[in-house]
């Protein structure tokens, strides 16, 4: 029975009072009086008129006990006083009508059923009627619809883009909000999920169609004609066809068969753009993920038209939001309590899953009609809410149980850009799979979704069923799941890991340097739920690894061969050379003995200086003997080189020729003959020649395959694809950080340069022998950085004392992200060479892996190999395909920072001879040595760094990104402070390095 | 009458004392730095209640309605124990209840002191006066000036008396204004639905007291019941509240003028009254 039927049943007699259930009837009543009062002639009411004015202040004072809000009182209240004083003005008794107090055990119980919050959940048509909040946003929407025939909602996760199409557009539209909606077509929603087409085709699968037939028939038609969406819609309806696709960027983030893709991409845009009915599309997604959009332009052009934000709610559509719904049911807040819930999230766009969970449990929590500030305080407000019901879950479940909890949600999220992890769609079975009982993951999982943290979608079957968490509000939200999630995030990142090295393979047509290798073959090797693509991959990188091993082994083989070989060769050429020896000896001694024979011929009478001229020819010819002796040892001794057995044969030649002098100059003492001196000088002088070309034969023999010096002389320079082939197939990995280094093998080089372009401290050019050595491959990219900081678990002063790189705390134009302590690469730069590293950021690094910084002569010879080249490729200019250089205007930066990067594996074209890559542009690199701008005037021949401290720069080689082109020449020199002072100046904004190691 | 002059003042202190408080109160719980602003303005609100309470001891209100007396010496104590214990609740329940008394009080005094007024006779003065001139040509006094002044004397009490009603008429209708305001005022946290109410009966009271008059109050007021007309018609919140807090203002000081206007005369009045009184007597003797 209503108030008002109440008002005219009454019998102003009866004792019993009923009061005023609410305020709105305490008003209408008073309202009733004042119609009635100008009905009556003012000042002359009846008294009848009177009667009901003192019931209606008796029934007002008793609905005190029903009306708890402040401002439910006082406006009761002060219709209360009104009327007592018109009472007093008609010299009335007035009764001092007071409201009573407010008793919470009088006020209704409201149903369970009757609830008008829904947790986690999006809205959806089933409970448009309890969404509230958005009328502006929808407006903006329908609006956009008039113009545009793909829009799209886009915020962040937990913004309410889907509630607010689903549950806010959509229902307008069927009700005829815009001309002709009513009658529009309306598709059941679509999620595109790992298989766009598939989800497509059910939600436009008819009713009694067989479902597998019906998927796998339009799917390949699909696939087989871009008009076919258009086509099938049209044959199902004449009206223009609304198709709503929830979560839109599933279709890129989940679907990895490109072509798939690309065919729902294109049936899409060709539905758009049909001429003959207006189709409508409209799509959720989440902003983040706003960037895929920019590998399909078409589409791009079409968001960029249709776009609607969902931003955060206004305070005043929260209360809306948060009021509206109650108001429905009669569930009233005590005072101030939805003042405080508004002042807990207005503004952050994401908490509208926090505050609907809030609100459930504040319904769950409420007494009798209301929601009480001592249930909202037990909660721990909208931020905590969450946190606490999850806990109180947790902590009431066994051990056993708390341990599949934590797998069970560990399974449900994965890590997406940055820090985020988003949560992932899996059937029931698979949660089976973890070994635990079935029993006991079932027994919890349905704890977690009576708690409304987990949500169940039905399948086929019970197995089939997708369980997912509620929402990724939960992800963020709850501190022991991000705990958790912390815990496995080195496992989670190597996880995603694999996955973006897999898409990076294929987009880049499945080139084999970027297969797996070493280690993380090794690890990657675990993972058990592997995508397509990614088996894919670890069959080729395994594929490979065998392949390599076996090369390595064939290789081995052949240098045995080469090597036994050789040897064979060289007692071959030391046989050679002993036989020539003794010939020489031969050859002397007849000399010697036809110069006896001529001096006794002629003068025999001179005993005295036969004598000494017979002891000095014994004397050289012994001597001449044992040198020639120690040359073949040396020939055929390990540390032996030709080189060495030449010049040692050098001296043979020249003792010998010596001693045939001195042996010819005491003869001339007793014979002046000029014809005998010059016969004998004649003699020694071709077996001096004889002896010299033997040496140049056995230099001449081919060096071993491993631990031989190259020469840069025209007599042996290999070719680049050899100097290549030698460095890749003798190529390690370091295990630290899976780093490829390659073998440089050592060689003689001209360093600097005297060409025109040289600089001063360029000049001149000389010849450097380097010995074998290792390099990277790659320089050190970010994420190889990041993981190295995060090890060292610092960075400030972490390096030597000093800091060891700058991140995006520091400045933006670095890739690397500092949270809070845990270094990261910024989402998508992670194989971008690291940036803003100062000296001791990278020395220590390489430190760190056992290594050290190449020193200049190696990075040149790295760079250059022994054909003298201006750049690391050859002669031509850099250009894009080569090098990443050119960015010298600072306003550049700025625009173009995030473009202006590339994977250290891009740009092959910009190889050096060994095949290292990014040695020109990029990042320059530092390396070990001191800078001294006269140092090539002490024509160093060595490789060893400088390590004289002539100014207070390190040398810096290579050019970067900032450069013009004449700054990536091989030769070109560079330096700076190997401490980053003041980030404002810019210096480090383009410096990096490599690794390099000794070859033993 | 002074002592209704006096309690009518003093309710008017009162009233201003209140929303000092008021609006410092409304800063809590939130704004601890509220209570310093309260800490202020409370013993200035203490000290019109006292007065308050020394005037009601009067004989003038010993037959009258006293019960607000107690209930302002209750609340008196309770929002010093209050602000002394910084207790937010209990400040909260002595302010309504104070609102309360404002709300009531005034306007019952109000309807005192204008009944006060009705009793000051003055056309039983001038009818008096008229006798006395009557009986004076009787005894054959020559009196040239004094009938002429008395007679002089009758006319001006006659024209004091319909200015006397005039006022009293103006005050109760203001009175009426007054107590539709106070009771919409309340209201108008929640939504304009009250008002919009009482706009039927308000705006025709509001015209009825403005129209013909030239004087500046009068077009101000008319100005802005013009203004407030049309913020209800198009409801919206902030507009209509607005405008009518500068329509309770601009009625409030009216109110107060004319309340002003007939006390000020009502005192003189009711000298004159005195005085002629006692010559009566003796010209009844």
């Amino acid at each position: 029975m209503s108030d008002q039927n109440l008002d005219a049943n009454m019998d102003v007699t009866d004792e019993t009072v009923i009061p005023f259930m609410s305020f709105v009837s305490f008003r209408d009543t008073h309202q009733e009086l004042q119609k009635k009062r100008r009905k009556e002639t003012k000042g002359q009411e009846s008294d009848q008129f009177w009667e009901e004015v003192l019931v209606f202040l008796e029934r007002g004072e008793a609905a005190g006990a029903f009306l708890d809000s402040d401002e439910d009182r006082d406006a009761a209240q002060s219709l209360l006083d009104y009327w007592q004083n018109q009472l007093f003005h008609a010299n009335r008794d007035a009764p001092d009508a007071l409201l009573a107090d407010f008793d919470p055990m009088l006020q209704p119980e409201i149903p369970d059923s009757r609830c008008p919050y829904i947790g986690l959940h999006a809205f959806d048509a089933s409970n448009e009627h309890l969404f509230y909040g958005r009328d502006q946003l929808i407006n903006q929407f329908l609006n956009q619809i008039l113009v545009s025939r793909m829009v799209t909602a886009v915020g962040s996760s937990g913004s309410g883009k889907s509630s607010v199409v689903l549950a806010g557009v959509i229902p307008r539209l069927k009700n005829g909000e815009l001309p002709g909606s009513a009658l529009w077509h309306y598709y059941p929603t679509m999620v595109p999920g790992s298989v766009p087409l598939t989800n497509l085709a059910l939600a436009l699968m008819p009713e009694g169609a067989d479902k597998s037939e019906w998927i796998n028939q339009q799917t390949a038609l699909f696939q087989e004609n871009p008009e076919y969406l258009t086509q099938l819609i049209e044959s199902q309806t004449d009206e223009p066809a609304i198709l709503v696709i929830d979560q839109f960027e599933e279709a890129f983030t989940l679907c990895h068969d490109e072509a798939e893709r690309d065919a729902f991409l294109e049936n899409l845009l060709n539905l758009i753009r049909t001429r003959e009915t207006r189709h409508v599309v409209i799509l959720t997604m989440r902003v983040d993920y706003e960037s895929y959009l920019n590998k399909t332009p078409l589409f791009q052009s079409l968001y960029e038209q249709g776009l609607v934000r969902v931003t955060a709610m206004s305070g005043a559509e929260l209360r809306e939001a948060i009021e509206n719904p109650a108001d429905a049911v009669g569930l009233k807040f005590e005072d101030g309590l939805v003042d405080a819930l508004i002042r807990e999230i207005v503004g952050e766009p994401a908490a509208l899953p926090l505050l609907q969970f809030t609100l459930l449990q504040l319904w769950d929590d409420r007494e009798r009609n209301r929601v009480t500030w001592e249930a909202y305080r037990r909660l721990g407000g909208v931020t905590q809410a969450l946190a606490n019901t999850a806990d109180n879950l947790y902590l009431n479940l066994l051990p056993e149980e708390q341990v599949t909890v934590k797998r069970i949600l560990l399974r449900l999220v994965r890590p997406s850009a940055g820090l985020e992890f988003t949560r992932a769609r899996i059937p029931r079975k698979m949660l089976y799979e973890t070994g635990e009982a079935q029993d006991r993951v079932d027994r919890v999982l349905d704890r977690l979704i009576e708690a409304r943290l987990v949500q169940s979608t039905a399948g086929v079957t019970r197995d089939d069923d997708q369980i997912e968490v509620a929402h990724e509000a939960l992800v963020r939200n709850w501190p022991r799941l991000v705990e958790w999630l912390e815990d496995e995030r080195v496992t989670l990142r190597h996880r995603l890991r694999l996955s973006r090295l897999a898409e990076d393979w294929d987009a880049r047509d499945r080139d084999e340097s970027m297969l797996l290798r070493g280690a993380m073959l090794q690890e990657a090797a675990q993972y058990q739920d592997l995508s397509p693509l990614e088996k894919e991959f670890m069959d080729a990188s395994e594929q490979l690894a065998h392949k390599e091993e076996l090369a390595k082994e064939a290789a081995r083989q052949r240098e045995l061969t080469q090597a036994r070989q050789l040897a064979a060769e060289q007692q071959k050429a030391a046989r050679r050379l002993r036989w020539l020896s003794i010939a020489l000896l031969v050859i002397m001694a007849i000399v010697i003995f036809s110069v006896i024979g001529i001096v006794q011929q002629s003068n025999r009478a001179k005993t005295a200086s036969d004598e000494i001229a017979k002891g000095l020819i014994v004397i050289a010819t012994s001597n001449a003997a044992k040198v020639t002796e120690e040359a073949l040892n040396a020939q055929l001794s390990s540390e032996g080189t030709a080189q060495a057995a030449e010049s040692e044969v050098n001296i043979a030649t020249a003792t010998a020729a010596a001693a045939t002098a001195q042996a010819i100059a005491a003869e001339r003492s007793r014979v002046n003959s000029d014809a005998t001196s010059t016969a004998v000088h004649a003699t020694s002088t071709a077996v001096q020649m004889e002896a010299q070309s033997t040496a140049t034969a056995i230099a001449q023999t081919p060096a071993a395959t491993s631990g031989s010096i190259l020469s840069a002389g025209p007599t042996a320079t290999p070719n680049p694809e050899e100097l290549k082939s030698i460095a890749d197939i003798n190529a390690i990995l370091r295990p630290e950080d899976n780093m490829r280094m390659l073998f440089i093998s050592g060689g003689t080089f001209d360093m600097g340069s005297d060409a025109r372009n040289a600089e001063t401290d360029e000049r001149p050019s000389h010849a450097v022998t380097v010995p074998d050595f290792y390099i990277d491959q790659f320089e050190v990219s970010v994420q190889q950085y990041a993981d190295f900081l995060n090890q060292l678990d610092g960075n400030r002063g972490a390096c030597d004392g000093f800091d060891c790189a700058k991140s995006q705390v520091d400045t933006i134009f670095s890739n690397l992200l500092n949270n809070y302590g845990f270094y990261e690469a910024r989402p998508g730069a992670e194989s971008y060479p690291i940036n803003w590293i100062s000296w001791y950021g990278a020395s220590v690094y390489c430190q760190s892996m056992g290594m050290r910084l190449p020193t200049e002569a190696e990075w040149e010879y790295a760079a250059r190999g022994l054909d003298g080249r201006s750049y690391p490729w050859g002669e031509s200019k850099p250009a894009e395909n080569n090098a990443v250089f050119g960015y010298t205007e600072r306003i550049q930066w700025a625009r173009e920072f995030d473009d202006a990067f590339l994977p250290v594996n891009a740009l092959p074209d910009g190889r050096s001879p060994f095949g290292v890559y990014g040695m020109a542009g990029g990042v320059s690199e530092w390396v070990e040595d001191w800078y001294d701008p006269n140092y090539y005037k002490n024509l160093p021949r060595d490789a060893a760094a400088n390590e004289e401290r002539v100014t207070e720069t390190r040398v810096v080689r290579g050019g970067n990104w900032t450069s013009p082109a004449e700054d990536l020449l091989t030769y070109r020199r560079d330096s700076l402070p190997p401490i980053i002072k003041n980030p404002e100046e810019f210096l480090y904004i383009g410096t990096g390095f490599r690794c390099a190691d000794d070859a033993d | 009458m002074n002592d209704y002059k006096l309690v009518h003042d003093l309710f008017q202190e009162l009233e201003n004392r209140y929303y000092l408080i008021f609006n410092d109160q409304r800063r809590l719980p939130d704004d601890e730095l509220a209570w310093d602003g309260i800490a202020i303005n409370e013993p200035e609100l203490q000290g019109k209640i006292s007065d308050l309470l020394n005037v009601a001891r009067n004989a003038t209100f010993e037959t009258a309605d006293a019960r607000w007396t107690e209930q302002l010496k209750t609340i008196g104590e309770n929002v010093r124990t209050a602000v002394e214990e910084y207790d937010y609740e209990k400040l909260k329940s002595g302010t309504n209840r104070l609102y309360r008394i404002l709300n009531r009080y005034p306007s019952r005094i109000n309807a005192q002191l204008v009944t006060a007024a009705g009793s000051l006779r003055l056309d039983s003065l001038a009818e008096a006066m008229n006798t006395i001139n009557n009986n004076l040509s009787e005894i054959d006094v020559t009196l040239d000036n004094m009938t002429e002044e008395i007679h002089n004397g009758a006319t001006a009490l006659s024209s004091l008396d319909e200015q006397l009603n005039a006022l009293v008429k103006e005050h109760n209708a203001w009175q009426e204004v007054d107590d539709e305001i106070r009771r919409v005022k309340a209201s108008l946290n929640r939504n304009i639905e009250e008002l919009e109410n009482s706009w039927f009966d308000l705006e025709p009271m509001t015209r009825d007291l403005v129209n013909g008059q030239q004087a500046e109050w009068a077009v101000s007021l008319a100005q802005v019941t013009d203004k407030l007309d049309e913020a209800l018609a198009e409801k919206g919140f902030v507009t209509v509240r607005r405008t009518f807090l500068r329509y309770q203002s601009q009625v409030g000081r009216r109110f107060r003028q004319v309340d002003l206007d007939l006390l000020t005369l009502c005192q003189e009045l009711q000298r004159i009254g005195e005085s002629l009184d006692l010559v009566l007597r003796q010209f009844h003797k």
